[in-house]
């Protein structure tokens, strides 16, 4: 929920640092959490790409079609996504909602896929 | 001018009750990312936004401003001008912004500390891609002193700007003017990012 912009212009302090406190160790846990629930969201039913493209991009998996060119490019880092390109994908008949969800997929994907790197390497060194 | 025409131009309720309270806080225009974050937001923007304000925020060996840092170093290395803006921003409301300069574009990681230093040219090969880093790099961060918390919490910092780069720079999202990143910065510092 939006709070009331009179409320942003309070107090602006700055954050403390947030170490050594009850919880740290709980809150790896808790992003881990949050990250899987933003991949099950993106990659759920609620969509008008089909459920199975989206994870497929979610878990880092090529889909065929010029939505696949995008997805490539934006697994790349989407700094080659052109104009043209995006009104082509209209044009031809994909909608904004599907264009987005592919965008959004795919980079979820690209996110998931160093974080299951990392901790892969993680347990894979024991301390 | 964002690549959709639909979220450029808003929908649904919310998102139209917003715009005014959003023009007044941040001047015109309204940030692209906010109108993308706002743009079906249960399916993305309240997701990340959680997602976002679990990592970036909360209990952490890394001080906000540290990974904030972080955050905007992955944006430069993604030459997402929009994010670096941002999140660079945001941890110079607490480092001078020449050390904010220094850390993100690599002059001299050791400006914001030795862990900041060690963590940097980690997650700038990470981003470069999962398969740059290995086993030596595991050993390397737990032989500075940095445990594997503190390594999982700066990759999470990292992972979404990996996330939210992507969408920024594919649907050609622009970069806001310095004076636009401070306000920005403001409310983020003083109000996170689960809105």
């Amino acid at each position: 929920m939006l709070r009331c912009p009179l409320l942003v212009l309070g107090s602006l302090s700055p954050p403390s640092r947030g170490s050594d406190q009850v919880g740290v160790g709980k809150m790896v846990n808790l992003r881990r959490r949050r990250l899987e629930e933003l991949a099950d969201g993106v990659g759920g039913d609620a969509g008008v790409l089909p459920g199975g493209v989206r994870r497929d991009l979610v878990n880092g998996q090529g889909i065929v079609g010029d939505l696949g060119v995008l997805a490539e490019l934006v697994a790349a880092g989407g700094g080659a996504v052109t104009d043209e390109q995006i009104r082509r994908l209209l044009v031809s008949g994909h909608s904004a909602d599907a264009v987005f969800e592919c965008v959004v997929a795919a980079a979820a994907g690209a996110g998931l896929e160093r974080l299951r790197a990392v901790e892969r390497l993680l347990q894979d060194c024991p301390p | 001018m964002i690549r959709l025409p639909v979220i450029e131009r808003g929908r649904g309720l919310r998102t139209l009750a917003l715009r005014p309270v959003l023009r007044w806080f941040f001047g015109q225009p309204t940030p692209g990312f906010v109108k993308v974050l706002l743009y079906r937001h249960k399916f993305f923007g309240k997701l990340v936004g959680r997602y976002g304000q679990a990592v970036l925020r909360g209990p952490s060996r890394w001080s906000v401003a540290e990974r904030e840092l972080f955050a905007a170093l992955v944006s430069v290395e993604n030459q997402c001008g929009y994010c670096a803006g941002v999140h660079g921003a945001n941890a110079g409301v607490v480092l001078d912004a020449g050390v904010v300069d220094d850390v993100v574009h690599g002059r001299d990681p050791g400006r914001a500390g030795p862990r900041v230093a060690v963590m940097v040219p980690f997650l700038r090969r990470l981003s470069q891609g999962a398969d740059r880093i290995g086993p030596g790099d595991v050993v390397a961060l737990r032989s500075a002193g940095l445990n594997d918390e503190e390594i999982l919490d700066a990759v999470h910092a990292a992972v979404l700007l990996e996330i939210c780069n992507r969408v920024v720079n594919a649907l050609g999202v622009e970069p806001m003017d310095p004076a636009q990143n401070r306000r920005a910065a403001r409310f983020l510092m003083r109000h996170g990012y689960d809105l």
